[in-house]
């Protein structure tokens, strides 16, 4: 919902479109007093108090937005932006009924719009109904073929229902036709690290922290690769490359170990060996979270 | 345009129905570990019925049980099983290592039951919730229970 620009209710009234292209470039400040001195002229305006709802949703103010929507659906109860943006309030709020709620009226009332099919099977994915989410993905991409929200929902159901990269092919038409979008490197990223596959998500996230240097979330993504790809890490291999089955299997074969060790010609050398076995898994618990911290600063 | 699947425009979600997050594979690898097959499988348990498949699941756990009961049964009839003699003649009982990779194994196959839901919840970074009281339960209760089953088993035979 934040990368979706306002322009959807700008009706031709030039000075709204002023208006209109300094949200669009984020020159909020800008807007905010262009928009007081409209404001002073038409208080009831649904447009104009839109875009003030639409400011406060971007600088984070949740409630404000929430109450101005609301006051426009009340002048205007088919405005489509507005709708849109109450539907990313309540979803961003967790709120996911009222969410599902406002996106089927609007699916009604548009229903050739593949993006608000690809909303809804993110929405129904990130609530778990995964089959929903995959029909509602098929029939965004059915809509259209190229769209980039209808291709994404596609490409993260198929690595829900079978993580490998190779076979998804949907997520390869994505990368094709957006190779930068943020979504499309975040997706990448994440189906790598799942892979085990560091090294090339790291890459790809310092590719995304050149595009977005301003990013917390893509800061930690690339903060937590660096870690895992650490070269004092080394020894955590099996971990990192198989996960906690990883760690299970190292468990069994140090168990194993003591077991027969008493039996072979390494048995006085039973307590150092210990001793190790103990530094190493105190290294393996204590070490990676140290160094995940020491990283950040 | 053809016409939309009028079940894709059923709501599906309410207040009472919605779907929470599940613990984490960290908290199950370490419950599992700690506290055996039991307190794995009660976790899990916790992990179906917040993601509302408790009913489609029993039958895995049942399962889980089973073989936890199992194991518990042969530590009662066959100790030697799960014992090893040195040399010496000392014996070591691998009883708790069995325990252990038993749930060991469990949390796989429970982990392997859930693996969409977690995937789903990397793709939309769903933050996991604080398991500690949970897993405390779960530790406590799998950790009672077997060993008041494996005293009435030993009452019993």
């Amino acid at each position: 919902m934040k990368d979706e620009g306002p322009e959807g209710s700008a009706r031709s009234v030039p000075v709204t479109s002023q208006l209109a292209y300094l949200v669009e470039r984020q020159r909020f400040a800008e807007a905010k007093r262009l928009l007081g001195n409209l404001l002073a002229e038409r208080p009831e305006d649904p447009d104009l108090l839109f875009y003030g709802a639409y400011i406060d949703h971007f600088e984070k103010r949740p409630e404000q937005a929430m109450e101005t929507v609301q006051k426009v659906l009340s002048l205007d109860p088919h405005h489509e932006s507005a709708r849109r943006l109450l539907f990313g309030l309540h979803n961003e709020a967790r709120r996911f009924a009222e969410a599902e709620r406002v996106l089927i009226d609007l699916i009604k009332d548009y229903p050739e719009d593949a993006d608000l099919y690809a909303q809804y099977s993110m929405l129904m994915l990130e609530t778990q109904h995964l089959e929903k989410a995959q029909k509602l993905a098929e029939e965004a991409v059915r809509l259209a073929p190229d769209d980039e929200q209808a291709l994404l929902a596609s490409a993260l159901c198929a690595f829900v229902a079978d993580p490998s990269p190779e076979t998804n092919h949907r997520l390869q038409e994505l990368i094709r036709r957006y190779p930068d979008s943020m979504r499309t490197l975040i997706t990448m990223i994440v189906v790598l690290a799942d892979r085990r596959r560091h090294k090339e998500a790291l890459l790809l996230s310092q590719e995304l922290l050149r595009a977005y240097p301003d990013n917390e979330d893509v800061v930690n993504l690339v903060v937590a690769l660096k870690v895992q790809n650490h070269w004092s890490l080394k020894p955590l291999w099996p971990m990192q490359r198989f996960g906690w089955a990883g760690s299970a299997g190292l468990w069994v074969v140090i168990v194993g170990l003591f077991a027969v060790l008493p039996r072979t010609p390494l048995a006085p050398w039973e307590g150092p060996i210990f001793a190790v076995v103990l530094t190493y898994i105190v290294y393996s618990w204590v070490y990676p979270p140290i160094l995940n911290r020491l990283m950040r600063r | 345009m053809d016409k939309i699947p009028n079940d894709l425009l059923e709501p599906t979600l309410s207040a009472e129905s919605a779907t929470k997050p599940i613990y984490s594979t960290q908290a199950g690898f370490l419950l599992a570990f700690l506290g055996g097959g039991l307190a794995i499988t009660f976790f899990s348990a916790l992990n179906s019925e917040r993601l509302g498949r408790l009913v489609r699941d029993l039958p895995v756990y049942l399962l889980g049980i089973g073989v936890i009961a199992g194991i518990m049964y042969l530590r009662v009839t066959q100790p030697h099983l799960f014992e090893i003699s040195d040399e010496d003649g000392k014996t070591t009982s691998y009883y708790i290592v069995a325990v252990r990779a038993a749930g060991l194994l469990l949390w796989g196959s429970y982990y392997w039951l859930h693996s969409k839901h977690y995937r789903v919840m990397a793709v939309t970074g769903t933050p996991h919730p604080s398991p500690w009281l949970a897993a405390g339960g779960c530790y406590l209760a799998g950790i009672g229970i077997m060993n008041f089953a494996l005293r009435a088993m030993v009452a019993q035979l």
